[in-house]
């Protein structure tokens, strides 16, 4: 070991694994080796910090589990579709029926005909309508001239039927 | 959650010292964990798949934290240097275990460790620092062992070095005083 650099093994294990009989050899080969000597100081402090370093550990809080809980259902959530969407898909087909319904019946209200309109068609149809009630009661007595009356009709029958008696 | 929570508390302490940064990178684990348990295929142990998710986690959030400017290892403070000064004249660790000087410890080795890439750090702490197997370092990992040895290795040889320069840097500094 004396005339074999030590920097190696330094660095090949952890330093506090190193065996007692390499250390004493590494001890012995710093005496009079200045390049290792440092190394090997080094070294040991720096085993001294990482050993420092991993002491130091922080312990479970009491409210860590509420905590990771509280997080998981909040990005449940936030991951999740909006209510409105879900409304959406529930009642879908419902609201789109009636929104159809709704314009057909608007549709209707604006492109069917007004009131007045409506009374003066009724008005014309009816004047135009020969058999209205208006013609039956007020205009049936008025026969053309060259129309039979009934009692002409009947008179005429009784008078065929005398002739042919006699 | 209850089972796993010291496991996983203990890989994100050796990342962040901070209580809130080691809960935050905890509970994002966890999170992980819960939304990625289909991919869980039950081939190794869920603690190993749990210690990947932490470990990948942390080393996110230290990437990122990285963005951010920060202390450098040359910025030592009195209590940081008086503690480097107790160790190069061969004072041990335990005998200054107060809590004071245990933390001034942990504050230098932060910045130090900082300097390393995160997977090397866990590597280094997790080997030197815990005693963990390098066998049991690449199964928390996902590392192949070779590459745990590797990472080992290179750590070591990072931290020794910005150690040593911290060392020269004092001892320049207390000649300088001297005269």
């Amino acid at each position: 070991m004396r005339d074999t650099h030590i920097i190696k093994m330094l660095e090949e294990k952890a330093f506090d694994n190193l065996s007692r009989s390499k250390i004493a050899s590494a001890e012995s080969h710093i005496a009079g080796c200045d390049e290792c000597k440092s190394a090997y100081s080094a070294a040991r402090v720096a085993a001294s910090l990482v050993k420092a370093r991993t002491a130091e550990a922080i312990d479970v809080g009491p409210f860590f589990k509420t905590r990771v809980m509280a997080a998981l259902r909040e990005r449940r959530l936030s991951s999740e579709e909006p209510a409105i969407l879900r409304m959406w898909r529930a009642a879908g087909a419902l609201v789109s029926t009636m929104a159809v319904l709704l314009v057909i019946l608007a549709g209707m209200t604006i492109f069917s005909p007004s009131p007045e309109l409506q009374m003066q068609t009724a008005a014309v149809a009816a004047s135009q309508n020969l058999y209205s009630p208006e013609y039956v009661v007020l205009e049936s007595g008025d026969i053309g001239d060259d129309e039979l009356a009934n009692d002409q009709v009947v008179a005429t029958m009784y008078d065929l039927e005398d002739g042919d008696g006699q | 959650m209850r089972r796993h929570s010291p496991r996983v508390f203990s890989i994100a302490s050796k990342f962040f010292r901070q209580r809130a940064q080691v809960e935050d990178a905890a509970q994002e684990a966890f999170l992980k964990a819960y939304t990625q348990l289909s991919s869980y295929e039950g081939r190794g142990s869920f603690e190993g798949w749990l210690t990947r998710i932490t470990t990948n986690q942390c080393i996110n959030m230290l990437r990122s934290a990285k963005r951010r400017p920060e202390s450098t290892v040359s910025e030592l403070t009195d209590h940081e240097g008086a503690w480097l000064e107790n160790q190069m004249a061969g004072v041990s660790i335990e005998r200054h275990q107060s809590s004071e000087r245990a933390r001034v410890a942990s504050d230098l080795a932060d910045k130090v460790l900082s300097e390393l890439p995160p997977e090397d750090r866990l590597v280094l702490m997790s080997i030197d620092g815990d005693q963990l197997l390098v066998k049991e370092v690449a199964v928390m990992t996902g590392l192949s062992e070779s590459n745990v040895k590797v990472k080992a290795f290179r750590a070591r040889r990072r931290m020794r070095k910005a150690v040593e320069k911290l060392l020269e840097r004092k001892l320049t500094r207390a000649d300088e005083k001297g005269r």
